[in-house]
């Protein structure tokens, strides 16, 4: 159906150019990256146990961000979409802010919260003997801090496209509210729950500032793949060109892998 | 609007990009960022020989790499010799560096120093929660050459990116102690400081290169952080003299 749709759109000329530019605009930095790279090292530094280790607590952690980010998003997202709660713009807001704020700052926002002398932190310290700061944890948190708004926003949109006449009739027809989200809802929202986890996901992968504040940098603990970038660009910029271009290759197979099967929705959800 | 409007738009875009370049005589200062509080206030209080200096502060290892990618600056002041070596290799070598400042290492505490931390040996209790700069970066160099030399094995939890990052981690408390710089220590209001004497052995230096070939500039600047007004504003924050 959409490609139908695309084939016989007519696409104006000045949209055309702004689009091509627009691809120019990604594409350009990729592919310098892409030629400064020192591939012959490749092997080298892909093979090295700090980069493997880096690399596996970066892909371990911004999964479980992204199953919780579902867990806790969905419910949220259903919350702002379709509840009448007073206050649901600024709910909104506030659920969202972590997205514009510089990442530092809500590392230390974290910090200040569940630190070891934060609000909620020193009771955890007090009572139950629980540090989270330099703790894998403490990664998983700050990455779901800063990424989980890209899922609430998306799936809301879905919840609030979804709504209408089918769950209307399944209620009609006695079906319970647990019943008709499950069954009825959450399936009409697939796609753009997808849509919401890979963006989620994409960005937890990448973040940097929340964590290198919150959980610090500890080889196999919380020191991430881009935070070992950021390090190697203190001492040694092909290493680090070298670490980059592991984690876009991923990105790239893991994007385009996922955008054939299901995610068609992060184009606009039809 | 239509396509012509769009053109003459992005046209407006172009011309904007080519009007900011640094020709127009205020002269850029690339710095180490723990210097970033001496040479706001100098640039503040107009103490500077230009009435306008664009400071920029980061790591001297990304300055240089910036540099090094023709960033326009006329002068570099790196936190160790080996980044003015990585700019002398590659072909930044007309003017000869300067020593401008000294720095030494402290131990950064949590106010009224909870624990009662006194030596470096201190560090390696088990109970003290450490963060020093990671290796690679100037003060991670510095720290690890000082506790090697003094055949001290810490073990810290966590490996900061910059000195910045170790001081911010002590002053909220995530840590009971980093090793510093004494100048940052000093800057910090809610931080104490624990001086020791292994330090006295790291020689931090503060290297100053004139990137103008000459031109003037550059040079001036240089002078002037060596003129006793620069003297008295570097040593009033603690740092010490060449």
């Amino acid at each position: 159906m959409s490609r139908q749709q695309r084939h016989d759109a007519r696409v104006p000329i000045a949209l055309a150019v702004l689009g091509w530019l627009a691809v120019a605009f990604f594409v350009l930095p990729i592919m310098a990256l892409v030629l400064r790279v020192p591939w012959s090292s490749l092997s080298d530094v892909i093979t090295d146990d700090a980069t493997t280790e880096a690399l596996t607590l970066s892909v371990f952690t911004s999964v479980i961000t992204t199953v919780l980010a579902i867990v806790l998003g969905v419910p949220l997202a259903w919350l702002l979409a379709r509840s009448n709660i007073p206050g649901r713009q600024f709910i909104r807001a506030l659920c969202t802010l972590s997205m514009v704020l510089p990442p530092v700052v809500a590392g230390v926002a974290l910090l200040a919260s569940l630190g070891r002398r934060g609000v909620v932190g020193e009771i955890l310290d007090d009572w139950f003997g629980v540090r989270l700061p330099f703790t894998m944890p403490a990664v998983v948190i700050a990455q779901l801090f800063v990424a989980m708004p890209f899922l609430v926003l998306t799936v809301e949109s879905g919840f609030a496209r979804s709504a209408g006449t089918v769950e209307e009739a399944a209620r009609t027809l006695g079906a319970s509210p647990w019943y008709v989200f499950t069954r009825v809802t959450l399936p009409a929202t697939q796609p753009a729950i997808v849509a919401g986890a890979v963006l989620t996901w994409a960005r937890a992968l990448g973040e940097f500032g929340a964590t290198i504040t919150f959980a610090g940098n500890f080889p196999g603990t919380t020191r991430t793949l881009p935070i070992a970038t950021y390090l190697a660009l203190e001492s040694d910029i092909d290493d680090a060109l070298l670490i980059s271009m592991v984690m876009v290759v991923i990105s790239v197979v893991i994007l385009v892998a996922l955008r054939g099967r299901w995610v068609g929705a992060i184009g606009g959800m039809r | 609007m239509r396509p012509f409007s769009w053109v003459l738009l992005a046209g407006v875009v172009l011309a904007g990009c080519s009007a900011g370049s640094q020709s127009d005589g205020q002269p850029v200062i690339f710095a180490a960022s723990s210097l970033v509080d001496v040479l706001s206030e100098l640039s503040a209080e107009e103490a500077m020989p230009f009435s306008d200096v664009t400071l920029s502060f980061a790591s001297s290892a990304s300055l240089a790499a910036q540099i090094i990618d023709d960033a326009p600056v006329d002068v570099f002041i790196s936190a160790d010799r080996a980044q003015i070596e990585r700019l002398r290799r590659a072909g930044f070598s007309d003017t000869q560096p300067q020593v401008v400042a000294r720095n030494s290492l402290v131990i950064a505490v949590e106010a009224g120093n909870p624990l009662g931390l006194a030596e470096l040996r201190d560090l390696s209790r088990g109970d003290v929660l450490v963060a020093i700069a990671a290796p690679g970066v100037p003060l991670g160099e510095y720290s690890q050459g000082m506790l090697s030399a003094a055949n001290i094995e810490v073990r810290p939890v966590t490996f900061e990116a910059d000195a910045r990052g170790v001081l911010a981690k002590v002053a909220l408390g995530e840590v009971d102690a980093g090793i510093v710089y004494a100048t940052d220590a000093a800057s910090a209001s809610n931080v104490d400081r624990v001086v020791i004497p292994e330090a006295e052995a790291v020689n931090v230096e503060y290297v100053a290169l004139d990137l103008t070939g000459g031109s003037g500039a550059g040079q001036d600047l240089i002078e002037f952080l060596t003129s006793d007004t620069g003297r008295f504003a570097l040593t009033n924050r603690g740092f010490l003299l060449p």
